[in-house]
Parts: structure tokens; sequence; C-alpha cells
């Protein structure tokens, strides 16, 4: 009976143990992937803002005026990564 | 009814206490009380005369039992025809009629049970107890007294537990079991001393001090035995008081002190003679006082001693352990006295008397170690039933707890699998949406840089070439201002190639453009066309119209250099409307064409711009047409299609661009 109730406590403390493990593992995988999720989001973000930029910049281009300096705005915030040479 | 019982378990209490010391003329004087005493006295009267005439005067017991059972005719006399159906038993019972014994304690035992008179029922088990110890069965008599024992430390007095727990210790002292003797005579003696029986408390002593003298404690032994001798001698049982003295002389001899055994055993003697209590008792004592006085060498008064003993062999003849020991220690003494020949005589008594006793003994023994190892057999037997069930229990038990611990780990790793799988599940489904975000932020974010790098080269062409024409066109005017005298074709010259220079600026700004920026929705083309064409109304009288078909769909995107070209279209052919027909409306109109027979047959999309003026025409033969002119036809061969101009003298000019 002391061996049947052992085991049962042990079982019951093992499943609170491993559930609460889980849970928590749970918990940080979302963390994680809310942080990736939002960082992702505000690169696409940020992307898409530069292009709609660049193309109300390129609207502005006048055919009677011809005022390209004002349609060709350089956007210096957006790194252009550079290809490996020995590629 | 209660009240009527404790006035009986009162008198059975006091008449008891009475008795322990009642002579005859005490007796005599219950006979007498019986006789004027009311229903219920009298039958505990003769209850209590019927006892205590069992051990001396057995008729006279039965006589009085027989009496009392006659008067016990109503239900009120129930409680008294029970005790005296009890002591019928026991009276059958020290006669040795056991069958009767047996039959007379059971209906008392049915009756108290049936009446619910809890003291008896303890009585009467403890009853059957002693009938059972008394044939040699032991066990019974041993289940007997344990069940006794309990019923009264149920219903019954805790003072009451000393004479179950005294035989039970009797029993398991005839098993030979020393051990357990002690352990019960010693509570059956703390209770005697807790409640004070002090008649009692030498019994115990006395049964404690035996059982020492097995272990081969006699100095504790000693004790018990002085103290219990001395009790005795307080409350006047002299029965008792001789046998512990004897006890206690056996205990000096065995501890070879038999000076100190001496005058006990002479007193033991002469008591007993003198009291003539337990008269067949002298017996042993003479043998072991003789036995004394031979080890001090003092054979004459061994033979004084053995002289009283004479009569008694005579008047006691079932002593035959005794008389055989009688008979070998005046054989010893005439032996030792120079008497050969008579103590031949008794030595011949005593071996013929003891062989005799031997195998009667024998076969008692035998009977009585069949018993035993009956009891010891029946013993093992439970104990092995015992230890089989345990060890099945035990069996069973673990197999309960390997089944137990498996379904549990069964159970714990099925929890373990599943929180796994719900967790990988998770973490697929956000890689998953990770990854798709990753792949849509490599692709928007490629585009941007593809378009960013594209726009920063095309501002560094534009610059660096833009620059460089400006300067061209900047130096051809400087000198043409340096050649001011020179020939005018020269000037024209410089001058068409300052334009040509110019135009290739324009041009070079509209690639640029349309390099970057990918297509131009109908809407937007509209809007500019629109605005080029307010401007040009501002600028001039002419009135114009700007129609864009229905069928057109605003959200129709043209790439960029397509729309570069329409528009370029319809600004060449509106300036050469308005610089050269004198048009006073100028119409331009988009809409969609149906596609030419035999070209797809429907299929794809077809475009028409259409300039339309009311000016003064011009002859298509006879007019040349100019750089204008060319690149329309090359900005339609550009978009695919062809441009039709037709105009009639005084009836304007129709420009139409089909792609």
């Amino acid at each position: 009976m002391f061996v049947q109730f052992a085991i049962a406590a042990m079982l019951f403390s093992a499943i609170i143990g491993i559930t609460v493990w889980f849970f928590n593992r749970k918990i940080v995988l979302a963390k994680t992937h809310d942080q990736t999720i939002v960082a992702l989001e505000r690169a696409i973000s940020t992307a898409t803002f530069q292009i709609n930029n660049r193309n109300q910049n390129l609207n502005r281009y006048d055919f009677q005026r011809y005022n390209l300096e004002e349609a060709l705005m350089v956007q210096p915030e957006i790194i252009i990564l550079e290809r490996d040479r020995n590629e | 009814m209660k009240c009527f019982f404790c006035v009986f378990l009162f008198l059975f209490i006091g008449l008891s206490t009475v008795f322990s010391q009642a002579p005859q003329k005490k007796m005599d004087s219950l006979v007498q009380a019986a006789k004027t005493a009311n229903d219920s006295t009298r039958l505990a009267i003769y209850n209590d005369l019927g006892f205590y005439y069992i051990f001396n005067e057995p008729e006279k017991a039965k006589s009085f039992l027989q009496k009392g059972l006659r008067e016990t005719t109503t239900p009120k006399t129930a409680y008294s025809k029970t005790r005296l159906t009890n002591t019928l038993g026991i009276y059958y019972d020290v006669q040795g009629v056991y069958d009767s014994a047996q039959f007379y304690f059971k209906k008392a035992l049915l009756m108290s049970k049936d009446y619910g008179f809890a003291d008896l029922e303890a009585r009467c088990t403890n009853g059957l107890g002693m009938s059972n110890w008394n044939q040699g069965n032991y066990q019974n008599a041993l289940d007997y007294f344990f069940e006794a024992l309990a019923l009264n430390r149920k219903y019954g007095t805790p003072d009451k537990d000393d004479t179950y727990l005294n035989n039970i210790g009797l029993i398991y002292q005839d098993m030979n079991m020393a051990d357990k003797a002690l352990e019960y005579h010693q509570k059956a003696l703390a209770i005697r001393r807790e409640y004070k029986k002090t008649k009692d408390i030498p019994v115990s002593l006395n049964n404690i001090a035996i059982n020492l003298q097995d272990k081969g404690d006699f100095k504790e032994a000693e004790k018990m035995l002085v103290e219990g001798r001395n009790l005795a001698k307080e409350v006047g049982n002299q029965d008792l008081y001789f046998d512990l003295t004897h006890t206690l002389a056996s205990l000096y001899q065995k501890t070879n002190r038999t000076d100190l055994a001496i005058p006990l055993l002479q007193e033991v003697i002469d008591g007993r003679l003198a009291t003539k209590i337990g008269v067949h008792r002298v017996i042993t004592s003479i043998n072991n006082l003789a036995e004394a006085y031979i080890l001090k060498n003092n054979l004459k008064e061994a033979l004084k001693v053995l002289k009283k003993g004479e009569n008694l062999i005579q008047q006691f003849p079932e002593q035959k352990v005794s008389i055989s020991e009688y008979y070998y220690a005046v054989s010893q003494a005439n032996f030792l006295n120079n008497d050969p020949e008579k103590g031949n005589e008794y030595f011949i008594k005593a071996i013929a008397l003891r062989d005799s006793i031997f195998s009667q003994q024998n076969a008692e023994n035998t009977a009585a170690l069949e018993t035993k190892f009956n009891i010891s057999e029946k013993e093992r037997a439970l104990a092995e039933t015992r230890a089989n069930l345990a060890e099945r229990e035990l069996e069973v038990e673990q197999k309960n707890n390997l089944i137990f611990g498996s379904l549990g780990l069964a159970l714990l790793l099925g929890l373990i699998g599943y929180l796994f799988y719900k967790q990988q599940k998770l973490k697929n489904r956000q890689l998953q949406k990770e990854s798709e975000l990753k792949t849509a932020l490599a692709k928007i974010a490629t585009q941007n840089q593809l378009q960013e790098q594209r726009l920063r080269i095309s501002r560094d062409l534009h610059d660096n070439i833009g620059s460089q024409l400006t300067f061209i066109i900047s130096s051809i005017d400087n000198l043409k201002y340096g050649l001011e005298g020179a020939a005018t074709s020269v000037t024209d010259k410089l001058g068409r190639i300052s334009e040509f220079a110019s135009q290739t600026i324009y041009e070079l700004r509209d690639t640029i453009w349309a390099m970057n920026k990918t297509d131009i929705s109908v809407e937007d083309l509209q809007a500019r066309i629109s605005n080029f064409i307010e401007k040009a109304k501002v600028s001039s009288d002419v009135n114009f119209q700007f129609d864009v078909a229905e069928n057109v769909l605003r959200e129709k995107h043209f790439t960029s250099v397509e729309g570069m070209n329409i528009y370029r279209i319809i600004q060449e052919a509106v300036n050469n409307a308005l610089k050269y027909s004198e048009a006073t409306q100028i119409q331009v109109s988009l809409s969609k064409a149906p596609l030419p027979v035999g070209e797809g047959s429907g299929v794809g999309t077809s475009f028409k711009v259409e300039i339309t003026d009311n000016g003064k025409g011009f002859d298509m033969e006879k007019t040349s047409f100019g750089n204008g002119i060319a690149n329309i036809k090359k900005r339609a061969k550009d978009l695919g299609g062809n441009v039709a101009i037709t105009s009639e003298i005084d009836r304007g000019t129709v420009v139409r661009l089909i792609f």
C-alpha cells in the first residue's frame, strides 16, 4: 500500500512537473516566435514603405519638365549587399 | 433487573472473598442462612456451597448444585440457573467425567449468550478451557482461555482478567513454553497487585517462580517465593503457604543450600500433618527432607523422617511417583546405613514401581507428546498457510505494484509523447509562418534592393552623361556665341547639334525614368495627358477635347515605355497641330480598337489613339515630314503598332495610332 502510494505520488509529481515544463517551453517558444514575427513584419513593412516611397518619387516625374532629379531620390538607409567577389 | 444483578454480583464477590478463608463453620452458617433467604440469595448460596465442596466433599457439592437447579423454574432465576449449570460443569470436570463437564459447560455458555449474561459467558468459556486442559487438549484449552479473556475485556471488568491470564500461563507452562508462561503469569500478577487481590498474588508468585527455576533464574525465583510465602501466611492460605515453602526448599536444595531447606521442609511436613491440608503432598516433602539429611550425612534423621512416610504411602497409594521416590530414598538410606538387605528390598520396590509408572508415564508422555506434536504440526501448518498466504499476498502486491507502475509509466510516456507531438506541431506551424515571412521578406527586400540599386545607377548615369551632354550644349552655345559673324550654315548646324544634344538629354531622362518606373496606369497616363492639354489650352486659344472611352479600363497598366511613347506621340501630334494647322479645335481620344481581321480574331487588346484637328490640313503627297513625324512613327513601331496620318486641305488632320 505504501509502495503504491509512493508510486502514485511520484507519478503525480512527474505528470505535474512535465506538464509545467512543457507549458513553460510553449510560452518561451511563443515569445521567441512572436519576436521573430514582429521583426520580420517590421522588415517587410520597411521594405514596402521604401518601395512605395520610391514609386511616389518616380510618379513626380513630369513629362514636360523632365525633372528627373526630383524623381530619382536615393534612400541611403537601404543597404545594398555587395556580391562576393569570389563567387 | 440491573439492580437485581448487581446484588447478585455483590453477593458473589462477597461470598467468594469469604470462601477463600471459609472454614467448615462458615459453610455451616451459610447452609443455615439459605433456609431463610429469598430465592435469589438461596440459589447463590447453593452455588457457592457447591463450588466449595467440589474439592473435598464432591457428593455434597453435587447435592447442593442439583438442589439449586431444581428450584430454577422461573425466568427470574435464569442467572442463577446459568451459574449453577456452569458450576456443575466444574464438578464433573474435577471428577474427571469430561463428557458431562463439556455438556454442562456448553449448556451454561448457550444460556449466558441467550440471556446476555456477559460475565457468565466468560466464565463458562473458561470452564470449557479447564475441561479441555484436563483432557490434555492444550490448543483447545488455550483457545477457550483466550476467548474468555477477550469476553471479559469486552463485557467484564479489568480486575477479572487475572484468572484467564493465569490459566493461559499455566497452559504454556504445561507445554514447556517457559517464556510465554512467564509473560502471562506476569500480566496476571500485575493485575492482582493493582487490584490488591492478596489471596491470588501468592499463586502468581508461585507460578512465576516455577518458570524462573526452569529457566535457571534461581535468584529471582527465590525472591518471588519468599514474597509469596509471606503473603500466603498473611492471608491465611495455609495450603498455598505450604506449597510455596516446599518450592522454596526445593530451590535451596537445587542451589546447594541444604541447611536452609531442612527447616522449611520440616515446617511443611509438620504443618500439613497437623492441619490435614494436602496431606498427600507430605510424601514429596519427606522425600526431599530425607535427601537433604542424606546429603548432610545425617542418616539417623533421614531414617526418622522416612518412618513418617510409611503410613502415608498406605494412605495415598495413587501417589505413585512420590512413593517410588520414597522407596528409593529409603533404599539409599539403608544402603548408607549398612543395611544392604533392606536397601535392596526397597530398591527393587522402587524399580518395580518406577517401571509401572514409566510405562504408564510413557503412554501418558506419548499421548502428551502426540498432542503437543499435533498442536505443533497444526501450528506449523497454520504458520505455513499464513506464510503461503503472505507470500501470495506479497506476490499479488508486487504484481499490482508492477502493473500500477507500468500503467503509470505508460501514462507518463504517453503524456510526454503527446505533449512533445503538440509542441513539435506548434513549432512546425511557427517555423512555417516564419519561413513564409522570411520568403516574403527576402523577395521584397531583394526587389527593394534591386530597385534601389537601379535607381542609384540611373542617377549616377544621368549625373554623368547628363552633365556631359549639358556641357556639350553649353560649349556649342558658347561656340555659337563666339562665331557670331560666321556663316549661317555653321550656326544653323551648331544650333541643330545643340538641339540634338538637348533632345538627347530629354530622351535620356525619359529612358532613365522608364527604366525605373515599371508601369503606368491608364489613369495616371490620362492625368498626365490632361495636364499637358490644360497647359496647352492656357498657352493658346485652341479648344481642346480629351476623351477616354469607357471601355478602356482605368486599372489597365501600360509599361512605362509604352506610356511614355503614347504620351510623346500625343504631345508631338498636338504640338504639330498647334504649330502648323491653325486649328481652332483639337480633339484627343483614347479607346479600345477591334483587332484587324486575320490578326488573332479578337484575342488580345488593341488601343486606338486619335488626334484630330480642324485646321487647314496639308497635301500628304507634297509635304515632307520632319523629325517629329519620324519620331511618332518610331514610337508607334516601338509600341508594336502603326500610326496613320491623314489630312485634307481645309478639312483638318487626323493622326491615328493603333497598337
